[in-house]
């Protein structure tokens, strides 16, 4: 089970969103059960991404992370998408 | 989620502080937020920006922490002309704002269809254009019912 970090400055707004879009794509690249996600805020990444295999993050992050990171703000405005997901799916679901 | 008509068109302004702090008082008014709503939205603006680059504008969307909101509550302002807000995902690129969708969120949890609705909004180039040259209530709401968005 791959454990994805989601964060944004606050923790619930835009993180929210593009946790569900995140969702729906990595179900559709065949990955159902296979992942979970938690949601936090920016100033939480240095001690719960101790704990996560991915950190994907809507803010550009200045704390420090202990696991990959991802900036994926284009999720909230469906920009490049293809480009984040795969970054993603290469760090969780490459072995 | 407009329920309080929050929406301010073509102002002008100087710069975003002036812009938020604008809105933020609409919300305070309405008695959706708390009475230093405005320091929430600056201080979380400062070190979280919220600019977004669309393919024909920009955008940004305020909001802060929800100790500071009362209700749930979606504010709207377009701009005469654009001011500089910071891109969300790198802070050191400026993008020039011309409409602003400020959030009052007091657990986005139950708001994620609007919020995902909103943010889908800002893919449809001509619904933005609409937007951002829309003068009056009636027409905002007209737009964004379309959307489906209001609920």
């Amino acid at each position: 089970m791959k454990r994805i970090l989601l964060c944004c400055g606050t923790g619930v707004a835009t993180s929210t969103v593009v946790r569900r879009r995140l969702e729906e794509e990595l179900i559709r690249r065949g990955h159902k059960g296979k992942f979970t996600i938690s949601q936090c805020k920016a100033v939480e990444v240095p001690s719960k991404s101790k704990n996560a295999d991915l950190c994907v993050s809507t803010i550009a992050n200045s704390y420090t992370c202990h696991c990959p990171l991802v900036v994926a703000t284009n999720l909230i405005v469906n920009r490049n998408t293809e480009e984040i997901y795969n970054q993603i799916e290469e760090v969780l679901f490459s072995d | 989620m407009f329920k309080k008509k929050i929406a301010l068109f073509n102002q002008s302004v100087k710069n975003k502080e002036e812009a938020l702090a604008l809105l933020a008082n609409e919300f305070i008014k309405a008695g959706v937020v708390e009475d230093n709503f405005l320091e929430g939205i600056l201080q979380r603006e400062e070190a979280f920006p919220t600019g977004l680059e669309l393919n024909k504008m920009g955008v940004a969307i305020p909001h802060t922490d929800s100790e500071y909101v009362k209700e749930n509550q979606l504010g709207f302002m377009t701009l005469d002309k654009p001011v500089i807000f910071k891109f969300m995902g790198d802070a050191s690129q400026d993008i020039e704002v011309s409409i602003i969708f400020m959030l009052a969120l007091k657990e986005a949890e139950s708001q994620i269809e609007m919020l995902s609705k909103l943010m889908d909004l800002f893919m449809f180039d001509e619904v933005m254009e609409a937007l951002k040259t829309v003068d009056n209530y009636d027409g905002f709401d007209e737009i964004i019912n379309k959307s489906g968005l209001l609920d």
